[in-house]
């Protein structure tokens, strides 16, 4: 199953406009099957579409404050540019370089969301102590007709996401057992030590191994499309957050302009944005500590109380002495890869350790399980 | 129940045990109806809030009266004490009369001798008078800046709420708690912040707020500060007073003598104040105001406090007691004549403060709550049973925070590239803290957002730092590889950060290549950016050779670091040339020119910062290629921690080759590989796999 490339594949594509073209369609295509990627996409171009819309007016009356607040929602817009690489990229097949794919782009492009988002809210921080201390003349007319129209197609947003991201933390339930092959080597006592050979499950690809190992493998047939995919609960997360802080943006906006309309506050501008900024970090908070959680190679929070329990039942099966070095992490959300050494008696059945071990990982979601298997001495 | 029964059977002390009988009883009785001692706390706490207010009446009335040349005039202060003359005295004053009644009511020669106090405590009781004193005098000084109303919701607190804030953070990290200390500290925030703009509302205050008004820092929020100094002070202060009411058997005993002693040490300086000249305070006008401070602000709070929590949890006394006074300080300064009325912004401040309290001294529901709660007591010493549980909680969680910070301290100081970053991380925390001071002093604009972007570069090194130390931190059970990606992740961070910023950059200059702003504060800005670059300077020949020579790999954490380092001398250097070519020539456009050159700079610069070390797995697919079966090669994760460290589940066939670093990683797979397939090769049934990232 080495990899095997061949450069003419790539090479024999000949003529560029159709390349192109193709290259279009197929993107586009890609975007529009998922349903997250669509939703990103078809919001991107409502919000661009604003943003052209009011670069376009703001150039008709040249005024100067609709072009950059026009810059501001490009500026804006890159939330969700970045969501939506990552979602496509997401989908990108495993190769030699990135042999788990490209899977992980969700949570780096969740946590790149978090801390962009932390960084606005410190830039808002920033600029309102300093509006704090002497408060400048805002021309509230112009802003107002602004900021309700990009409330408006934020509000769309956050109803649009707000479905994806709701349900995304449901289903670990579907535990299927993939079958590694069970393999073991037992060594001869001429070395010191003995190592178990490893069993090793294997998602999607849906190919049987022939040859002279089948009667050691529990194949589980699964949908191609189903391996290892997570569903880029990390990417709908920081989109939304990011569009919860527009949305709060123009909200405080509206509410500091009426402020500054009929009371005269000054300060109600900085006040609203301290607080916006405040609300901003403290909500992007669960995000960033899951991403890093996950980037850091954290045992994942959703198993932790189910681990200790399958430990138990992994022992309780015959022949097995201990479970060592137990390894858990996340590959992606609800995509966990754990890696166990078992120390087993010396005439345990592999292939009976292995299947159940994968069997119990797999009932709380362990998509993918490598088991070794120490032999003991005695 | 029946852990406690089991605890007080096995451990069989008597005093233990009566405390123990004592709670579990008295808890009994406390759910059937309103206790007496509920409804006296309340009103003690209502009275002492009255006592702070007349304490602030008297230093007002006494300021007005007496001494109004000093404050415009500037009078060379008269006596030892200069301005703090009359604090000192009326201090001096409730020390040593509170420190009498205690004294007389506790009888601390008498009644508690059976263990004798020895030259060496008396020595710690000493200074802990002088510490009181000094505590004492920031609270006063908090008063008269602040004013009654604010220093009876900042600082009335007590030690289970302030320990709740620090458990809070480092502990719990969620539930009531946590949203009661970001409220509670919320709370103070917008004290510190918004209370500024108060004075102009209440026409009350004369002339020294009027003048205070404009710079951005007010009497008043250094009050504020100065409060809040004292509640952290006051915390370590009572966990270190701990241990030695301890040694003294009870903390009553401890604060009746060191009442008296600070009384008495008080008393002296005052003669030596009147010898020296002063005049003395006028304590035969405040005199029934200064005893009813005495009797209810100072004594009977401190003896309802303890009477209360031997019979009640600390959390519900922690709870009716400041809530109490907190609401009975919102009365009184709508009642109080002679003060200020509260502003709307130290309204919503105070509705912060108290719902902070309010869910931080919400009892926890812990199933396990209630037995571990039994269980530490009749574990812990009989001499937790005088103060409460939940204060000896606070005080392990006070020294915990302190021995952690120790230990995170040796830490830094263990290795050279942290101990690095942490130096350079001094140097620029405290440019940053002059800026921010100098800018809110001097109320410029330039310097205070010049301020903002110092804590910027403080926080990338922060995290810099902090990754620099966490990578060296063992494996956990949660954290199974350990903590070496933080410092990729910190790298990658760092430089996010950097190309975020060199965007908003370009954005700006764009902007302002074709709307050039007319006036430039340049003279203002060269100096802090010399002094900047010459900062940063340092900052690139000390990690220019932490990079050469410690890490000839990849260190995404000093890359990042170094990145965001060299982007600042960058920026410097720009804002600096595009000052002096403005100045000189008068040339407008060159700042966005400037700027965007800087901001193409960093773009380049941060480019290869994420390198994670790719290209080396080819070098495994040929090393796979030696094996001769290799269809029988499933897809091979090789999950890169760091340094070329490949996750190991340290097999015992590998283990004395993996401790010998001299070997390449990839030798050590190959030579893995060799020995299995010899191994295949015997028994070519049972292997299948190799799993070279399981090595």
């Amino acid at each position: 199953m080495l990899p095997v490339y061949s450069k003419l594949s790539k090479d024999s594509v000949s003529g560029k406009p159709t390349r192109i073209g193709e290259k279009i369609s197929n993107l586009v295509r890609l975007i529009l099957s998922d349903k997250n990627s669509r939703n990103l996409f078809l919001f991107l171009i409502l919000n661009l579409s604003f943003a052209f819309v009011e670069l376009l007016y703001g150039i008709w009356s040249n005024s100067l404050g609709l072009i950059s607040d026009s810059f501001h929602m490009f500026f804006d817009c890159y939330g969700l540019v970045a969501g939506l690489a990552a979602s496509i990229i997401t989908k990108w097949k495993p190769n030699e370089r990135y042999s788990y794919g490209y899977v992980r782009a969700e949570v780096i492009a969740g946590f790149c969301n978090g801390l962009l988002l932390i960084y606005i809210g410190f830039y808002i921080l920033s600029e309102a102590v300093e509006r704090l201390m002497e408060p400048p003349e805002v021309k509230h007319d112009r802003l107002l007709l602004v900021s309700v129209l990009g409330l408006l197609v934020n509000l769309v947003g956050v109803y649009a996401f707000q479905h994806g991201h709701g349900h995304s933390h449901g289903g670990m339930s579907h535990g299927h057992s993939h079958g590694g092959g069970g393999h073991s080597h037992n060594n001869s006592s001429s070395h010191s030590h003995s190592h178990g050979g490893h069993s090793h499950s294997h998602n999607g690809h849906g190919h049987s191994h022939n040859g002279h190992f089948d009667l050691n493998q529990i194949h589980m047939e699964e949908p191609e499309n189903n391996n290892m995919m997570g569903k880029n609960s990390h990417i709908m997360q920081g989109v939304f957050l990011h569009i919860l802080a527009d949305t709060l943006g123009s909200v405080a906006v509206i509410i500091s302009s009426f402020l500054m309309w009929t009371f005269g506050w000054l300060i109600a501008d900085p006040v609203c944005s301290i607080f916006i900024a405040v609300l901003i970090c403290v909500s992007v908070i669960p995000l960033i500590r899951d991403t890093t959680e996950v980037l850091l190679q954290r045992t994942p929070r959703e198993l932790e109380p189910v681990l200790g329990g399958c430990y138990q039942r992994v022992m309780q099966l015959e022949g097995v002495f201990s479970v060592q070095e137990p390894h858990f992490w996340t590959l992606c959300s609800e995509v966990f890869v754990g890696a166990i050494k078992l120390e087993v008696a010396k005439n345990a059945d592999p292939r009976y350790i292995i299947s159940q071990t994968h069997n119990i990982f797999a009932t709380v979601g362990v998509r993918q399980l490598y088991v070794q298997l120490d032999y003991s001495l005695t | 129940m029946l852990n406690a029964d089991k605890n007080r059977i096995s451990q069989g002390s008597t005093i233990n045990d009566k405390y123990l009988r004592n709670g579990t009883g008295s808890s009994g009785t406390d759910r059937s109806r309103l206790p007496w001692f509920v409804i006296l706390l309340v009103c003690v706490k209502f009275l002492s809030s009255t006592a702070t207010f007349l304490l602030a009446n008297v230093f007002t009335s006494s300021s007005t009266n007496h001494v109004p040349l000093t404050a415009d005039v500037h009078y060379p202060p008269t006596g030892i004490f200069g301005r703090w003359t009359q604090s000192f005295h009326t201090l001096a004053f409730i020390q040593l009369s509170s420190g009498v009644v205690f004294t007389i009511v506790q009888k601390p020669f008498a009644s508690g001798s059976k263990v004798s106090v020895s030259f060496w405590e008396w020595v710690r009781i000493g200074r802990h008078a002088v510490i009181s004193i000094v505590f004492l005098m920031i609270w006063t000084s908090g008063l008269q800046l602040s004013g009654p109303f604010r220093t009876i919701f900042v600082a009335t607190q007590y030690d289970y709420t302030l320990a709740g804030i620090f458990t809070a953070f480092f502990v719990v990290k969620s539930g009531p708690r946590l949203r009661g200390a970001v409220l509670f500290i919320a709370g103070l925030c917008v004290l510190l912040l918004f209370d500024h703009d108060a004075p102009s509302a209440s026409p009350v205050q004369p002339t020294v707020n009027r003048v205070a008004d404009k710079t951005f820092v007010t009497k008043r929020s250094v009050g504020i500060l100065v409060l809040i100094f004292s509640l952290v002070l006051k915390l370590g202060f009572n966990a270190f007073a701990k241990t030695l009411a301890a040694d003294l058997g009870g903390s009553k005993k401890l604060h009746a003598l060191s009442t008296l002693i600070s009384g008495i040490m008080l008393f002296f300086l005052v003669l030596i104040d009147l010898i020296a000249g002063a005049d003395l305070f006028p304590f035969r006008s405040n005199f029934f105001s200064l005893i009813f401070i005495v009797m209810f602000g100072f004594v009977a709070s401190f003896y309802i406090d303890h009477a209360c929590l031997k019979r009640m949890e600390a959390s519900k006394v922690a709870r009716i007691g400041s809530l109490g006074s907190q609401i009975s300080a919102l009365v009184l300064s709508l009642l109080w004549v002679s003060t200020d009325v509260p502003t709307v912004v130290s309204l919503v401040a105070f509705a912060f403060v108290c719902l902070g309290t309010f869910s931080l001294t919400a009892t926890e529901k812990h199933p396990s709550g209630g037995g571990s709660f039994v269980g530490y007591s009749s574990d812990g010493l009989p001499l937790f049973s005088f103060s409460n549980q939940a204060a000896s909680e606070g005080v392990s969680m006070w020294k915990d925070v302190v021995a952690w910070m120790l230990s995170l301290l040796r830490q830094i100081q263990d290795d050279g590239t942290s101990r690095k970053i942490f130096y350079f991380f001094l140097i620029n925390l405290t440019f940053t803290c002059v800026e921010f001071l100098c800018g809110t002093l001097s109320n410029s604009l330039g310097l205070i957002s010049d301020g903002f972007h110092m804590l910027f570069d403080t926080i990338a090194l922060l995290i810099g730092l902090c990754a620099s130390v966490m990578c060296r931190w063992p494996p956990t059970p949660i954290f199974p590889f350990g903590y070496g990606r933080v410092e990729i992740i910190a790298g990658f961070i760092n430089s996010l950060f950097l190309l975020v910023v060199a965007v908003v950059v370009f954005f700006e200059a764009f902007q302002r290549l074709f709307d050039p702003p007319t006036l430039l504060e340049t003279h203002r800005l060269l100096p802090v950016s010399i002094i900047g670059l010459v900062v940063n300077l340092c900052g690139i020949l000390a990690f220019k050779n932490s990079t050469s020579v410690d890490h000839s790999h990849h260190n995404a954490n000093i890359k990042g670091i170094f990145l965001h380092i060299l982007a600042d001398t960058i920026g410097s250097i720009g804002v600096i040339i595009s000052s002096f070519a403005i100045h000189q020539w008068g040339i407008l456009i060159v700042d966005p020119v400037c700027s965007i050159i800087v901001a193409t700079l960093v773009t380049y610069s941060t480019n290869p910062s994420p390198n994670l070390g790719h290209g080396r797995c080819s070098r495994l697919q040929e090393s796979q290629v030696l094996v001769p079966c290799n269809r029988h090669f499933h897809s091979h994760f090789v999950v890169q921690v760091e340094k070329d460290e490949f996750i190991s589940s340290r097999n015992k066939n590998t283990v004395d080759i993996e401790e010998d670093p001299d070997i390449d990683p990839f030798r050590k797979a190959e030579f893995v590989m060799q020995n299995r397939i010899s191994g295949m090769g015997s028994e070519s049934t049972n292997v299948s796999t190799f799993e070279i990232a399981l090595v």
